[in-house]
């Protein structure tokens, strides 16, 4: 199947600047694992060392955050022309 | 590495983060740019609500739900995600530890600091490294109608 994974700004230096990769896969993981195979350094900022998704990634499956689709950490299966949209937690704080 | 916000934006930052205060406000910066072939242009903010769970006065974070929202709305417009705004309630406008930990390369980061409910600074930040060093990063108001910058680049509390 033929995905379109849209890219955020601080992961785009990892893809030469893209916005957006199609990649082929038969699940969500399978779609980010073949978009982390293009850059070790992407790959270390999407995995930890176990290979699970970090917990700052945040990823949707058109307009559903995929976590909620598989809350155990299941596969979830990817169509034809589906998009991708991997987001980057946004938090901080003032000084303590 | 420089960036532009424009009078707009700029006054609703102020009033975004006066009138969250005592607790942190939050939101995104739209615009164009990417602060290194071209300056960052900061055309609007886009508020979002802070979900930080434990202590609003001194943290914030922002759902996922409406960072996606928000892409959705700078494409619609033609524009980027930029970067995101935070307030410190009753701190300078610096960059905390635990800014410096959840910041990401690429972005700009803008800090308002409010003191009783007044804008008494606002600064800007990137990530230029992984060591997790904001530089700060100068930033002019903007007049979007003659697209020059403003003759005072410094931002006094307003009187």
């Amino acid at each position: 199947m033929a995905v379109t994974i849209l890219i955020p700004t601080p992961l785009r230096r990892f893809v030469g600047g893209s916005k957006s990769l199609e990649v082929i896969a038969e699940t969500v993981q399978g779609a980010l694992t073949a978009l982390a195979d293009q850059s070790p350094e992407l790959h270390q900022q999407l995995f930890d060392d176990q290979g699970h998704l970090r917990s700052f990634v945040n990823v949707f499956l058109g307009e559903d955050n995929v976590r909620d689709l598989a809350p155990a950490g299941g596969a979830v299966a990817v169509h034809d022309g589906d998009v991708l949209t991997l987001l980057l937690a946004i938090a901080g704080g003032a000084p303590t | 590495m420089v960036a532009e916000l424009v009078e707009s934006a700029l006054s609703d930052l102020r009033n975004l983060c006066e009138t969250a205060y005592p607790l942190e406000a939050c939101g995104a910066l739209l615009g164009t740019g990417d602060g290194d072939l071209s300056p960052w242009r900061v055309m609007r903010v886009i508020p979002t609500p802070n979900r930080h769970g434990d202590d609003k006065r001194r943290y914030f974070s922002i759902s996922p739900e409406l960072q996606l929202a928000i892409e959705r709305e700078a494409e619609h417009a033609g524009e980027e995600v930029l970067g995101y705004f935070h307030s410190h309630p009753d701190c300078p406008a610096l960059p905390s530890d635990c800014d410096r930990t959840h910041a990401w390369p690429s972005y700009l980061y803008v800090i308002c600091s409010v003191v009783k409910a007044r804008t008494v600074g606002i600064a800007a930040f990137a990530k230029v490294s992984q060591d997790g060093t904001l530089l700060p990063v100068p930033v002019t108001p903007t007049d979007p109608v003659n697209q020059s910058s403003l003759e005072s680049p410094s931002w006094p509390s307003r009187s």
